[in-house]
């Protein structure tokens, strides 16, 4: 299992001369659980906005199952199953939960019938494979409910559930631990440990430390849109390069060990 | 039923069909000023043909809704590419255009207006009025519905879970245009007469204005929308002079208090909701 599936080659982004990202080169293994972490401001979003197309890139190239998408549109690369979550919570406010997780199929709807079938009926298909999404993330409750109104954790949940409709073969997570109480983040890390035992690839952000090394085999660490290292968990918080990046940010690693 | 009450429907139902017009574009976020160019390509479209190729109104009347959408399609590609204010701008124009182009055609009458020989009456309308009701609705529970809706939320992450943003507008856009052909046909046809001054920019604003007031995130929005413009005028008839104001008032009113609209998804889920609990024999059964 050591054939890459997303490849990042000499990336760089500025923002109007501001480099945000600066010459990064990484690769995700197929069916890898990997983690992005880097203090406030490193440039790991950007990193994720890169990867699914939402910015162009300045230079270098991404690739995604041996597959140049450097220039691909951000629903094609959907397409080819980099699905994302949000670090600012991005479901549609005026769709119900389960309309927000059959949002998450539309990637595979090709041809004009997938698009004139019937979603709204509860006995349609994409509406039963929604409400078993929902049943399986403990959501059924809330399947006909706005979610705009709905508690913040249960919001992450359902962010989650309407990525994994997409049937990613890469799934982002930009911080999915952040803002969850220690239970829900236990919950979260067992959900995200049997989607990736399921064959799905994981790249995610995240600030907790002690989550990322329950997740994730390789940690890389971005730090001024830098990589300045790359290793297990336990090898890059001995990282010199490392302890120094955190040193000099307002939010510290050690801080980040023990929350 | 008496003239002036089938007169008020008529006026009701013709304002709901191109009601559906807007509300269709305007649920994936699109604000379209220009639909009274679209009635009017229909209107006139449907009366040149029934009267001078004597073709059967069923075929006239679908043959105009095909030149609006095809119209409607050719220029959804430039005005899509707007945004906002420049969007709005851009479709005023549009009507604009539409009306200076056919008050130059002598041959559907020019600046003189244009008698169309072959009569609608309600009935016929009330029948159109509810197949259009019929397709928005459903055609807003299809995943094109879902994904035109997502659109309105959110655009970017519509098209990060793989909705082709550009390619549902333009449907909406198209089919928009073609309802609006089909409510300028039946109003020529039941007018007997048509006219550019039927067709300014005034009616596109007034069109927009209640289709926002019934709200366009449920397809149920048109129907109050288009109820509360049409029949409300009629209510506060008694005082004449005053009347407008009254009317201006109630508005601003009502978009003061529901500023998402009347009919919103959360007003249907909750009165949804409340049924469902009212009636829970179903679930002690159990
Ligand atoms: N669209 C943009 N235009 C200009 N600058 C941007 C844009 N997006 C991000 N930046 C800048 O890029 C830098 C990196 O931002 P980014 O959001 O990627 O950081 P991050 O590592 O995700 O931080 P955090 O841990 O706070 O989420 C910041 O300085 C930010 O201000
Ligand atoms: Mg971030």
């Amino acid at each position: 299992m050591t054939k890459p599936l997303l490849e990042i080659q000499n990336l760089s982004k500025n923002f109007s001369g501001l480099d945000v990202i600066r010459d990064v080169t990484f690769h995700v293994n197929e069916g890898e659980r990997m983690a992005l972490i880097g203090p406030n401001g490193a440039g790991k979003t950007t990193m994720f906005n890169l990867i699914t197309g939402v910015y162009p890139v300045s230079q270098g190239s991404i690739r995604m199952a041996g597959e140049d998408i450097t220039t691909a549109s951000d629903r094609s690369r959907a397409q080819r199953g980099i699905i994302r979550t949000f670090q600012n919570i991005r479901l549609m406010p005026h769709l119900t939960a389960a309309e927000n997780v059959m949002l998450g199929q539309t990637c595979h709807s090709h041809g004009i019938w997938s698009w004139l079938a019937p979603v709204g009926l509860q006995s349609s298909r994409s509406r039963k494979e929604a409400d078993h999404a929902l049943e399986v993330s403990g959501l059924l409750e809330y399947r006909d409910m706005l979610t705009y109104d709905l508690p913040y954790g249960v919001q992450k949940r359902i962010e989650l559930a309407r990525a994994l409709s997409a049937k990613p073969k890469l799934i982002l997570l930009d911080e999915p631990a952040a803002g969850l109480n220690p239970s829900e983040t236990d919950d979260l890390a067992q959900q995200l440990l049997d989607i990736s035992a399921s064959g799905v690839t994981l790249l995610t952000v995240e600030h907790d430390m002690h989550f990322v090394r329950r997740l994730s085999q390789r940690v890389i660490v971005l730090n001024f849109g830098s990589l300045i290292a790359e290793g297990t968990a336990a090898e890059v918080q001995n990282d010199q390069h490392v302890l120094e990046a955190y040193l000099g940010s307002d939010r510290k690693l050690e801080e980040e060990v023990a929350t | 039923m008496s003239g002036y009450l089938s007169g008020v429907l008529v006026a009701y139902l013709l304002n709901l069909i191109i009601a559906y017009a807007v509300f269709l574009p305007g649920a994936g976020g699109i604000l379209n000023l220009g639909v009274a160019g679209f009635v009017a390509i229909g209107a006139y479209a449907s009366a040149w043909l029934s009267n001078e190729m004597e073709w059967p109104l069923a075929v006239t009347i679908l043959l105009s809704m095909g030149v609006s959408a095809l119209i409607g399609l050719a220029i959804s590609f430039p005005i899509l590419r707007t945004r906002g204010v420049y969007m709005v701008l851009a479709t005023i124009a549009f009507g604009e255009v539409v009306v200076g182009l056919l008050i130059n055609v002598e041959a559907i009458g020019g600046a003189a207006g244009y008698p169309v020989f072959e009569f609608i009456d309600l009935p016929v309308i009330a029948l159109c009025t509810l197949a259009v009701v019929l397709f928005v609705v459903w055609l807003m529970s299809t995943r094109f519905g879902l994904a035109l809706r997502a659109i309105h939320d959110d655009e970017p992450v519509a098209a990060l879970f793989g909705v082709s943003v550009r390619g549902v507008r333009v449907a909406a856009f198209t089919i928009g245009a073609a309802i609006a052909g089909l409510g300028g046909a039946l109003y020529g046809h039941h007018y007997a007469y048509v006219d550019v001054i039927y067709f300014t920019t005034l009616v596109s604003i007034y069109t927009l204005l209640y289709v926002l007031i019934g709200g366009v995130q449920t397809p149920w929005g048109p129907i109050v929308g288009a109820a509360v413009f049409s029949l409300l005028p009629e209510l506060f008839r008694g005082a004449t002079e005053w009347r407008y104001v009254f009317f201006a008032a109630v508005i601003i009113l009502i978009m003061a208090v529901r500023p998402e609209g009347i009919i919103t998804r959360a007003l249907l889920l909750r009165l949804k909701r409340r049924g469902t609990i009212a009636a829970p024999t179903k679930e002690a059964a159990q």
